[in-house]
């Protein structure tokens, strides 16, 4: 979808074209969802630290979207992984590029950065996404017990005998060899907790006692960084190790907080502006 | 701390002590931070527990592969670059260091192995001719296969056409290296006078790229375009590999003299071998020296002196059989 991105014709032409009412965010089932039921008790760690980062990054930049839920969301999505956003004409899967997409439209929260702060929001993004995405990915696919307690079943809970027994295996080994490739795959549970308490600790310094991580306001990094710490603080594991070493940096917890009072209540109480 | 610090990393070329990012990265922030380190240029993976270089020793008991492990030994043992930096730019090092990991990485493997004519007429012989004998026919294989799973399994996907991840991660590249050259601004190194971990770990990544005589190289030629990046490479290696930059005008490796110097004595000798192991082995199963043979074990056959020789082979090969 970014090689459209790229292509100046299609931008002008997206960008030509104002944000559309009917925007949806496809994303999988979650066990609280209202009005669903309980039995489908689908996403996982990884996943929804993704969704919840776009949906934040939408609620920062004031865009009206409804969150529409599909047990097939993965397969929907043009690159196998959700979320992924319909606009219009157009679907956009993934954080990076949903982001792209926006700022097409003229929304952007990265452009009163300069330019040595734009290279630092970008470094810090490649932070988040590299060791908290790759940790969550570890955690839920190739620690033995989260895998067979946790990810497996939900993962295959939508569908029916044998095919839920294939795809979590599937999805297990794909998983498996994307982190092999990257050299996760090799690491100690230890080590993978040392790299995520590295990177709480690099965002923790990064952020001090700010509300976001620049002085101009919040920014996609602050929408990312909430998205994944949010999802690890509230997703029950098999236990709460994880959790934890994002507790040790109360900052981190002060920040979450704030962005989900600022922009996930205000939001669900008032409506829609 | 009686006996030295030994790293154990890959042979340098064009100017650099190391063509290698990951023993580059070691050999550069040793250098920054003073720590006395022996080069070993062995060249040889398999002779890593972790069946990769660089592999560090400090004694018997100590031994470390990955960089960081190395690079956090060095800080324990008080050789640290960053005494001068704020805990916030402790953590702009910990995610620009990511930024490289993530963004500049999977294009360096991409040019150095997945583009056909750089891996064919570069880096195949580049390290067929850095290892040693038996590991050159087969190492180089392998790390290209490592290359294309990790980019197969990170940036690839049945969702993209042909040809969209190379430029996806061409675009990227070169957005980091833009990135980079904005940080580095108008400075010496990233943090202001002196270098710190993140001058070596930026150095020893665009570095190869930079002086490395790829035949196809659009990130070399978006590197180049990046004066500051430029300069801060040449300041690096003036100021603290003189030595290594004076070989660079004797470089031992230009690809122009690949088919020259790599096909030596060893590998004249070996094919020669090949050969003449493959034409006996021919002549042998296809029957053609079978009489020298057939004196040994089966004298009894003999006396039938006027037995048609097609018969004579026949029954030869059947008793062989049983």
């Amino acid at each position: 979808m970014s090689s459209l991105l790229a292509d100046a014709a299609i931008v002008q032409k997206m960008a030509s074209e104002p944000w559309p009412d009917d925007v949806c965010l496809y994303q999988p089932y979650k066990s609280n969802e209202v009005g669903t039921a309980d039995s489908v008790q689908q996403v996982l760690l990884p996943d929804n630290a993704q969704c919840l980062a776009v949906q934040c990054y939408l609620q920062m930049c004031g865009l009206p979207f409804r969150t529409v839920l599909r047990t097939n969301a993965e397969h929907m999505s043009p690159s196998g992984k959700p979320p992924f956003l319909r606009a219009g004409p157009y679907v956009i899967s993934e954080v990076d590029p949903i982001i792209k997409f926006v700022s097409t439209k003229g929304h952007s929260l990265s452009d009163k950065l300069d330019r040595p702060q734009q290279a630092e929001m970008k470094a810090y993004l490649a932070l988040v996404q590299g060791t908290l995405g790759n940790a969550e990915l570890y955690i839920s696919w190739c620690d033995p017990t989260t895998a067979s307690e946790i990810s497996r079943p939900r993962y295959s809970s939508p569908y029916p005998w044998p095919l839920n027994t294939l795809l979590a295996y599937r999805k297990q080994w794909d998983v498996q060899n994307q982190l092999k490739a990257l050299g996760w795959y090799s690491k100690t549970l230890e080590e993978v907790y040392d790299e995520v308490d590295n990177c709480c600790k690099a965002l923790a310094q990064r952020l001090g006692n700010h509300h976001y991580f620049f002085k101009q306001g919040p920014t996609e990094l602050d929408a990312l960084v909430f998205g994944h710490l949010y999802t690890i603080l509230t997703t029950p594991l098999t236990d709460n190790s994880l959790a934890d070493i994002v507790k040790e940096y109360s900052n981190l917890i002060n920040f979450c907080r704030h962005i989900e009072k600022k922009f996930f209540e205000e939001r669900e109480r008032g409506p829609k502006d | 701390m009686a006996a030295p610090m030994e790293l154990w990393c890959w042979k340098g070329d064009w100017g650099l002590p190391s063509i290698d990012v990951d023993c580059l990265t070691v050999i550069a922030y040793a250098k920054f931070a003073g720590a006395p380190l022996k080069l070993k240029k062995i060249n040889n993976p398999w002779k890593s527990p972790s069946g990769s270089l660089p592999v560090f020793k400090n004694g018997e008991d100590l031994v470390f592969t990955s960089p960081g492990r190395i690079l956090d030994y060095l800080r324990q043992e008080k050789f640290n670059a960053d005494y001068e930096l704020t805990a916030k730019q402790s953590s702009d090092v910990v995610a620009f260091t990511s930024l490289l990991e993530e963004k500049f990485i999977p294009a360096m493997l991409h040019s150095f192995w997945m583009d056909a004519r750089n891996y064919v007429d570069f880096s195949r012989p580049w390290y067929a001719r850095a290892l040693p004998f038996p590991l050159n026919f087969f190492v180089p294989g392998r790390m290209q296969q490592a290359a294309e799973g990790r980019l197969q399994y990170t940036r690839g996907g049945d969702h993209l056409i042909d040809g969209e991840m190379e430029s996806q991660i061409y675009r990227d590249a070169k957005e980091c290296l833009n990135l980079l050259s904005g940080r580095l601004g108008e400075q010496d190194f990233f943090f202001g006078q002196s270098p710190t971990t993140l001058d070596a770990i930026v150095f020893a990544h665009i570095a190869p790229v930079l002086k490395a005589p790829l035949p196809s190289n659009q990130l070399q030629n978006h590197l180049k375009n990046c004066n500051n990046l430029v300069n801060f490479c040449a300041r690096v290696t003036s100021r603290y590999f003189p030595s290594d930059s004076e070989d660079a005008d004797h470089s031992t490796f230009t690809p122009s003299t690949v088919d020259d110097r790599q096909y030596s004595t060893t590998n004249k000798i070996l094919s020669a071998g090949v050969a003449i192991a493959a034409m006996v082995a021919y002549a042998l199963l296809s029957g053609l020296v079978q009489i020298d043979m057939s004196g040994d074990d089966d004298v009894p056959a003999v006396p039938e002196s006027d037995i048609n020789v097609e018969n004579f082979r026949f029954q030869e090969e059947e008793q062989e059989d049983d």
